[in-house]
């Protein structure tokens, strides 16, 4: 095959259908936002390598393992690039005009995400006094504390691990740190600790505070992963349909259908 | 959906860019400026692609991501840019199926500025690309799609109809309705 040229069409209009590396028909952006998505996107695949490197005490049934990779690689990246992804996750709306990340504004409703968080860790004394912090202050705090929770969990510390993950959402439920340490800590529930029902919320409540969050594949097979060890094969299956219908063309969801076939079988 | 064509470029290719194998050898500073010279592109194939602005950022990023990850897989034999094509493409139809199914139709994106030109100043490439781009804006998805595999990426009719699994015929016919309105539309812009 060989590429046509569009000015052999003689028309002035396919001539500006061209792709190249100019500017258009994409938005310009600056170079420092540029910077940003690709810090984000490499911070991102190099998430599945800290998975990949992290102990594991209890593997959990077969089909999924669960890749907090984009968890984790929230936490790898959160000082610098935490701000790109913040948009990513939001998935906002509004045209992206502007050369710095967007935040939500400090006036957004963070009171009405769900509260903290899942399990009441191995205390039960009431979450330390903190003093409220501003927005920004609190953002930046949860990426640090997403940071040493992630850490944590590579070291194969869990159970601090957990902690620190209940910390980050307490800190600042409504931010995107909050939501990647539910998911973070649904998979060590799950994998390391052995509480697929203790995951099972935490996945479920991620889902529910951003149902088309950028880590909406990782929550659907760690569900799956929970109901399937917890013996429910209806929502098992009824989660497994939703990730394939949602992501269909990846490697997750041939698995996916894979388990599907597999319990269709054994009806 | 259509799903992702594969095309393969019959012109004599370069040698491959000694920072793919740097960057799969794990080379960051190699990686980043690959992708950062490549972001352009990608970006710019989102938007042929997708209905407005507001997710274009959200899909280049995703497809940053999907060429990450699969820089191992590439055994240097095509074209490199044909290759990060096939992703952003594949990666924006992606989305498009995850958006139709959570929508149901929908969206398109809010409205943005347009560019206009200063009286008596001829408009830049870029204000002629954006303003192409919301031609496109006005097509269904079908045809826009034909489109922009054919008019942008150069996929002849047999291979869209090969690839998108289509007789040739819905693909001219696609390819035919798609163009007549941009040409209509076009053709209105140019009356004074």
């Amino acid at each position: 095959m060989s590429a046509r040229d569009p000015s052999s069409e003689g028309d002035e209009l396919a001539l500006r259908l061209r792709l190249d590396a100019q500017a258009g028909p994409a938005q310009r952006i600056s170079k420092d936002r540029a910077r940003e998505l690709v810090a984000a996107a490499m911070a991102s695949a190099r998430g599945a390598e800290v998975e990949a490197q992290a102990p594991s005490r209890a593997q959990t049934s077969g089909h999924w393992r669960m890749s907090v990779a984009a968890a984790a690689l929230l936490a790898a990246f959160v000082s610098g690039a935490s701000a790109s992804l913040w948009v990513w996750g939001q998935r906002s709306s509004a045209p992206v005009t502007t050369a710095a990340p967007t935040r939500l504004p400090a006036s957004a409703p963070r009171a009405a995400v769900q509260p903290p968080t899942e399990p009441p860790t191995r205390t039960s004394e009431p979450a330390p006094a903190i003093p409220a912090p501003s927005p920004r202050r609190a953002e930046v705090q949860a990426d640090d504390l997403l940071e040493r929770a992630n850490r944590l969990r590579a070291e194969g510390a869990f159970l601090q691990a957990r902690d620190a993950y209940a910390q980050v959402v307490r800190r600042d439920p409504s931010s995107l740190s909050a939501y990647a340490a539910q998911v973070a800590a649904g998979s060590l529930e799950l994998e390391h600790l052995g509480h697929p029902e203790a995951a099972r919320r935490l996945f479920e409540r991620a889902l529910r505070s951003r149902p088309s969050g950028a880590l909406s594949l990782e929550i659907y097979q760690g569900l799956a992963a929970s109901y399937a060890a917890l013996g429910h094969e209806r929502d098992e299956q009824r989660t497994l349909e939703r990730l394939v219908a949602a992501y269909p063309d990846t490697h997750a969801a041939q698995r996916a259908e894979a388990r599907l076939e597999a319990l269709a079988r054994r009806r | 959906m259509p799903p992702m064509p594969v095309r393969t470029d019959d012109a004599p290719l370069p040698a491959p860019d000694p920072r793919i194998a740097r960057a799969v050898a794990g080379d960051r500073e190699a990686l980043e400026r690959l992708l950062l010279e490549h972001l352009p592109r990608i970006r710019n194939l989102v938007r042929y692609l997708l209905r407005g602005d507001s997710e274009v950022d959200d899909v280049a990023q995703q497809a940053m991501i999907e060429i990450i990850r699969s820089l191992p897989s590439y055994s240097g034999e095509g074209s490199f840019k044909a290759w990060l094509d096939r992703i952003a493409a594949r990666s924006a139809f992606h989305h498009i199926r995850r958006r139709r199914l959570e929508r149901k139709g929908g969206d398109d994106g809010a409205p943005e500025l347009l560019l206009v030109a200063a009286e008596g100043e001829a408009p830049d490439n870029y204000s002629l690309r954006r303003e192409a781009v919301r031609w496109l804006d006005e097509l269904p998805h079908e045809q826009r799609h034909a489109v922009v595999l054919h008019h942008v990426l150069g996929f002849s009719v047999p291979e869209l109809a090969d690839e998108l699994r289509l007789p040739s015929e819905t693909v001219r016919s696609r390819l035919r309705l798609g163009m007549d309105k941009l040409r209509q539309r076009w053709g209105r812009e140019k009356k004074p």
